[in-house]
């Protein structure tokens, strides 16, 4: 890519994750981007949206279970020191 | 263990791993509908379709070793029932394999719960879909039996089971069994009870759950199975990844439009200021404002797709109002380094004030930069905008430097002094407005009006104006030309001198100007307006001037400035330095000049600012092939001129011009030469087409023509236009053209093989292809080889001789030119030669390199077409067939062919028909060899069926015989020679029937001495011996001898314009020494009347010798026949004889009568041999003393040989 495009796209995020923040949509730089790469493929923004509530949605069942595995591996690991 | 069976299409079953009973229907009952044909009774089919899936079921199961899945489903429309199954030998091994059963809305029939109960007891997923009504409580208790037997379950699906059975609770309690293996549970369309929730809850393995539509679930006692549901990159995963394509496939989602997006945005900015979060609000309107309005260019963002991310960002928004805002502080931008007064000076060094301020300027800066860096602390202590400039505005020096702008309308340069101090000469001009303020003749004078410049600024604005640019001392007017503008002088010179220099530039300058327009003007429009060659040659001039200009340039920055640079320099400040340094360059100027005023280029009044209308009516003659015409001509004669004149470097500039504006002409001549064919968008060049059809006879004459333009003086009559000096040219240049097109339209794929070939035997025929026009460039004189090295390689070398001397040149004479004979960069090497070397007219030069180019293209492409004539239209063939046809050439063919003819009319068979005749002269010339058929016609000219007179022999006069030439060969023998060959045949046919006639007389073998006989004896005798001189004449003196000749003469002619010439010649020759010419018309009527008067004395004889003697001699008629097939035969002898000849020719015949009666006594015929005899002799004496007269006067050896040979 070019350098001129790469300036272009950083101030576009830049901006992006501004209004992001301000319209406290939960998104990080990095998801962001991919949006922004998903958008500019094509992609609809309202499925996209869809798509990533349900994904949080998911992800928010997840967690619980990470931390569940987390500990569990954890006492392995400690079981394993000892 | 063979792995790949080796039948491998009947061993399918072997690789089979899923069986679907209902796909297997599907492709059966398709398959039979579809084969079967229409004799089928339809009420068979569903017979043949069951027939077929059982055996094809049985076989797969059969057959199906690797069989993992096995659906039991059933298509609707068939009521086929499943094979039975159990009463196979192998059935339990083979069923032991199946991992999978699936049984998905299948009725139970016998044959499905007998397979059912004996399934294998491996499985590890069990799938239930069955109806609602299905579940009965058999089928239950099958389900969770089969459940029970298992293994090892690990997924198990149920769908539709009714909530009145009880059946659910049945089957999950079989399923409890399965509890450490199970971990995917899926129910669908279940009623859940509170003892299946239990069971389900005791299931600690599940990954997936899965209740679908399952009415009363609590899903707080499902929360906790939630938590272990997902893992990663379990089933979940997939499930989830699934779900995010479902919803990206089948999810129906709108697209809102950009102005309803930014509504939604001020919405919700107005949102922010309503909850008092007006920061957050203006923050929001700032950033949107901005990221919308970015400016667009190819690496940005598209704009709908901003639109895109703004309307997910809104999707995603969740209660903004919540979120707590502090605007981030702008990121700290690298500071940018201090400016310094150094750098100020080192941009900007201010040599224009120390120019015009001298040592003033250097003090001033000085002062300047001390009080800038005074203040610079202050800027630095204070931080704040400050204008530095304010603090140090120098009126003075603003003032100073207002003084010295004289273009400005309050410049007024007082002299101190008006006293002339011959020590300084700068007091001469105020001391002269003194002196004339005070002279009453100059009364109107105004000493303060007059405003005075320094050298320099006058040379600069000369410098300006000679590069076209405004000046302040010229004027220039709407049209363009300058004018020196009054009232402004030098101090040390005086007005009228200062005013002769300026005169001498703006003379120029205007020509220059003028030179500038037309040339950039001709070479801005399209180049079919004033054509190719005009915008080469204005392209050549363009480049003329522009060279000039860099000069120019270079000239401005010779005069800038710095004084003591200049010093150093040598440079000097002086006008009338400046015009003996461009003297020469300008004096090249005037002559292009010269020459564009006398050409036609001066006449288009768009060109010129002209607005006369005479002028413009004239405009309409003013064509681009004029003006090629102009410029190329023009150009010629000026540089032979130059040359004669010794005039060298205009001689050598001019050359160039020519060689530019040539190209054009170049590339169209060697477009036509080399393909026949040329582009000639501006209809300039001097060959052009005209709308003749291709293959029409007057295709080489007409389709491609010298341009004509009529002349102005008599509209009528035209003159040729193309470049004079092509002249000894043009004739070959058409020809080399037209012949390369006659071939291309052969298509002659032999002459394409010749073509390469000639190119390989003839590298040198590769220098005027393409490449070669870049001979022409002289911008890579260096890449040019010395002329004697590569003789004819480089055509501009040819023109100019003395440029590629050059090299050799500059080392025999190496003294340093001035610089004003340098005519920029690569030129220069042109100028250092001695002209007397290598001297040659440049006429005589351009010809011989020219007829080197040309000469060879031209025998070349001339063989290959007299070639082509030969081989491929059979030139010669049919020039023989001509001589063949028209001159009885041919041996005895034609000879035979008027025997036939004199025959029939003898006989009085119908022969006066074109129809008839025609039949006859082809069945007679069918056998000659040298002869087409096909070609050959022969028609007679006259009303139809109206009896000929054949007791004359101008009867003939009016049959014609065409022989049809093919194209192209009916371009060199042309139809109005054609008309020529058929008097001549005619005449021949006249005196050969005279000739038939007289040979054909028998007579009686008795003695008969009387009078009358004798001196029918004797003038049969004379009849004979005229008839044998003018047949000899005309057979073998004239055409024979003459057809030779032309033969010998065409063969050693390529060109088809000479052949036509050649043949129009010899056409021409035979016809009028066979005393066919208007002038010898006299003595023609009169062989013609010696003919009818043997015709007479034929007839009189064979009257006088009545019935007792046969006009026939019947032994010439065996002769005849035997060329005469049996056809001809029988054609002639259907004919209808022409019994009543003499009752319908009565006006004809009874003149006839009364010179020859019907019944001939002695004295009639005595005293008809005596008339005979009489104007014979007396006919005989015309003929010879004419001719005779004519030989002698014109001195015709062969008119003298005739009249010779008729005593």
């Amino acid at each position: 890519m070019e350098d001129s495009k790469i300036q272009e796209v950083r101030e576009t995020l830049d901006t992006l994750y501004e209004i992001s923040t301000l319209l406290n949509t939960g998104l990080d730089r990095d998801t962001l981007s991919i949006c922004l790469n998903l958008c500019e493929n094509g992609v609809n923004p309202e499925a996209l949206a869809a798509v990533i509530k349900e994904l949080r949605r998911e992800t928010v069942s997840l967690k619980p279970f990470d931390s569940i595995n987390s500990t569990t591996s954890s006492g392995t690991s400690s079981n394993l020191k000892k | 263990m063979n792995l790949i069976p080796r039948k491998t299409l009947f061993e399918y079953p072997y690789f089979l791993n899923e069986i679907s009973f209902k796909d297997l229907e599907k492709v059966v009952t398709y398959t039979v509908n579809t084969w079967c044909d229409r004799d089928t009774r339809k009420e068979h089919k569903p017979i043949m379709i069951q027939i077929v899936i059982s055996i094809l079921f049985q076989l797969f199961i059969r057959m199906s070793a690797n069989l993992r899945v096995f659906i039991l489903n059933k298509h609707c429309n068939i009521d086929s029932d499943i094979p039975e199954l159990v009463t196979f030998s192998n059935f339990q091994s083979l069923f032991s394999q199946i991992r999978t059963l699936k049984v998905l809305f299948a009725p139970f029939s016998k044959n499905v719960m007998q397979l059912l109960g004996n399934i294998s007891t491996n499985l590890h997923c069990l799938d239930f879909k069955l109806h609602t009504s299905n579940y009965t409580p058999e089928v239950t208790q099958l389900i969770s039996t089969i459940i029970k037997s298992q293994h090892y379950l690990s997924e198990f699906t149920i769908a539709n089971v009714p909530s009145a059975s009880n059946g659910l609770d049945s089957i999950l309690s079989s399923l409890h069994s399965h509890k450490k293996s199970l971990n995917s549970l899926k129910l669908n369309f279940v009623h859940l009870t509170e003892p299946s929730i239990n069971i389900i809850n005791q299931f600690n393995k599940l990954h997936t759950l899965c209740l679908y539509c399952c009415g009363d679930v609590n899903l707080q006692i499902l929360e906790k199975y939630g938590k272990s549901l997902k893992q990663p990159n379990s089933e979940n995963y997939k499930k989830c990844e699934n779900n995010v394509h479902s919803i990206f496939k089948y999810g129906k989602f709108g697209s809102a439009g950009q102005k309803d997006i930014s509504r939604r945005y001020n919405g919700l900015i107005e949102k922010f200021r309503l909850h008092a979060q007006e920061e957050k609000a203006d923050h929001l309107e700032k950033i949107f404002t901005s990221y919308i309005n970015r400016s667009i260019h190819e690496a940005s963002i598209p704009v709908h797709t901003r639109y895109d991310m703004l309307y997910l960002l809104l999707n995603l928004s969740e209660s903004p109002l919540q979120v707590s805002f502090s605007l981030a502080l702008p990121k700290s931008r690298s500071s940018k380094p201090q400016l310094t007064v150094e750098d100020i000076f080192r941009e900007e060094p201010l040599t224009w004030i120390r120019e015009r301020l001298g040592d003033r300027a250097i003090n001033l800066q000085n002062s300047r930069r001390t009080s800038i860096q005074k203040n610079v602390p202050n800027f630095e202590q204070q931080n704040e905008k400050v204008d530095v400039l304010e603090f140090d505005i120098d009126h003075e020096l603003i003032r100073e430097l207002e003084s010295k702008q004289y273009w400005r309308n309050e410049f007024r340069h007082i002299p101190e002094e008006t006293k002339f101090n011959s020590n300084d000469a700068c007091t001469l001009a105020p001391a002269l407005a003194e002196y004339k303020s005070r002279d009453e003749s100059y009364l109107f004078h105004d000493p303060t009006r007059v405003e005075y410049l320094t050298e320099l600024v006058a040379i600069r604005e000369v410098l300006f104006m000679l590069s076209g640019r405004p000046s302040y001392l010229f004027h220039q007017q709407e049209n363009g030309k300058f004018q020196i503008k009054s009232n402004i002088t030098l101090t040390h010179l005086s007005e009228g001198g200062f005013k002769a220099l300026l005169d001498f530039f703006c003379d120029y300058g205007n020509k220059l100007f003028k030179l500038r327009m037309i040339a950039s003007k001709i070479c801005s429009e399209p180049c079919t307006l004033y054509g190719q060659t005009a915008q080469a040659f204005s392209a050549s001039i363009l480049k003329m001037v522009w060279k000039f200009d860099k000069l120019l340039a270079d000239f401005e920055l010779e005069y800038q400035v710095d004084r003591i640079k200049s010093r150093a320099q040598d440079t000097y400040i002086s006008l009338l330095h400046l015009r003996s340094e461009l003297m020469n360059r300008l004096y090249e100027f005037t002559i292009i000049h010269n020459f564009v005023e006398k050409s036609s280029l001066n006449d288009i009044p768009e060109l010129c600012h002209k607005e006369n209308t005479s002028k413009q009516s004239r405009n309409l003659l003013i064509t681009p092939s004029k003006i090629a015409y102009d410029i190329l001509s023009g150009l010629y004669d000026e540089i032979s001129t130059h040359q004669t004149v010794g005039n060298h470097s205009i001689f050598l500039m001019l050359g160039k011009h020519l060689d530019n504006s040539f190209v054009p002409f170049i590339r169209m001549m060697n477009d036509w030469i080399c393909k026949g064919a040329f582009h000639d968008p501006a209809n300039e060049f001097f060959i052009v087409r005209t709308s003749i059809i291709q293959n029409s006879s007057q295709y080489w004459k007409e389709m491609y023509k010298i341009r004509e333009v009529s002349s102005l003086d008599n509209s009528t009559s035209s003159r040729l236009l193309f470049p004079t000096f092509l002249e000894p040219f043009i004739g070959r240049v058409l020809f080399s053209g037209k012949a390369k097109n006659l071939l291309m339209s052969l298509k002659l794929k032999e002459e394409e093989v010749m073509f390469r070939m000639t190119f390989q035997h003839h590298p040198e025929e590769f220098e005027f292809d393409t490449k070669s026009l870049q001979f022409f460039d002289l911008s890579q004189p260096a890449e040019l080889g010395p002329l004697n090295k590569s003789p004819g390689k480089d055509f501009m070398s040819a023109l100019f001789p003395l440029w590629n001397k050059s090299k050799i040149q500059t080392v025999e004479y190496t003294e340093p030119r001035p610089r004003s004979q340098s005519y920029i960069g690569e030129d220069d090497q042109h100028l250092n030669i001695d002209p007397m070397i290598n001297f040659q007219p440049f006429t005589e030069r351009f010809r011989e390199k020219f007829e080197d180019y040309l000469h060879p293209r031209y025998m070349r492409i001339g063989q290959q077409l007299y070639g082509a004539l030969v081989e491929q239209c059979h030139l010669w063939r049919h020039l023989r067939a001509l001589a063949g046809i028209y001159f009885m050439q041919q041996g005895e063919s034609m000879h035979l062919l008027t025997d036939v003819l004199f025959d029939r009319i003898d006989k009085k068979q119908m022969w006066y028909d074109s129809y008839v005749l025609n039949e006859v002269v082809l069945n007679t010339i069918k056998n000659f060899k040298w002869l087409d058929k096909s070609s050959v016609i022969v028609w007679v000219n006259d009303e139809a069926g109206k009896k000929p007179n054949i007791k004359t022999v101008r009867v003939f006069e009016k049959i014609a015989f065409e022989y049809r030439l093919p194209w192209p060969l009916d371009n060199i023998i042309r139809s109005n020679t054609l008309t020529s060959y058929k008097r001549i045949i005619v005449f021949l046919l006249q005196v050969k029937r005279a000739k038939y006639l007289l040979e054909r007389l028998s007579f009686s073998r008795n003695q008969d001495n009387s009078k009358a006989m004798v001196l029918f004896y004797g003038v049969r005798m004379k009849l004979i011996w005229f008839l044998n001189t003018i047949w000899d004449y005309a057979m073998r003196t004239i055409l024979l001898s003459e057809t030779e000749n032309f033969y010998k003469k065409l063969e050693q002619v390529f060109d088809i314009d000479e052949m036509i010439s050649l043949h129009g010649n010899y056409i021409r020759t035979v016809h009028d020494r066979c005393l066919l010419n208007e002038n010898a018309t006299p003595m023609h009527k009169s062989i013609l009347d010696v003919l009818d008067l043997i015709i007479q004395f034929s007839i009189l004889y064979t009257r006088y010798r009545g019935d007792n003697v046969s006009f026939y001699d019947h032994s010439r008629d065996d002769r005849s026949r035997r060329f005469m097939d049996d056809n001809s035969d029988s054609d002639s002898d259907s004919f209808l004889i022409d019994d009543d000849d003499d009752q319908l020719d009565k006006g004809g015949e009874n003149g006839f009568e009364s010179i020859v009666p019907h019944l001939v006594d002695y004295d009639d015929f005595l005293n008809g041999l005596c008339r005979i005899d009489k104007e014979f002799n007396r006919h005989k004496e015309f003929i010879s003393n004419s001719i005779q007269a004519i030989a002698k006067v014109g001195g015709f050896w062969w008119f003298d040989a005739l009249a010779l040979a008729l005593g």
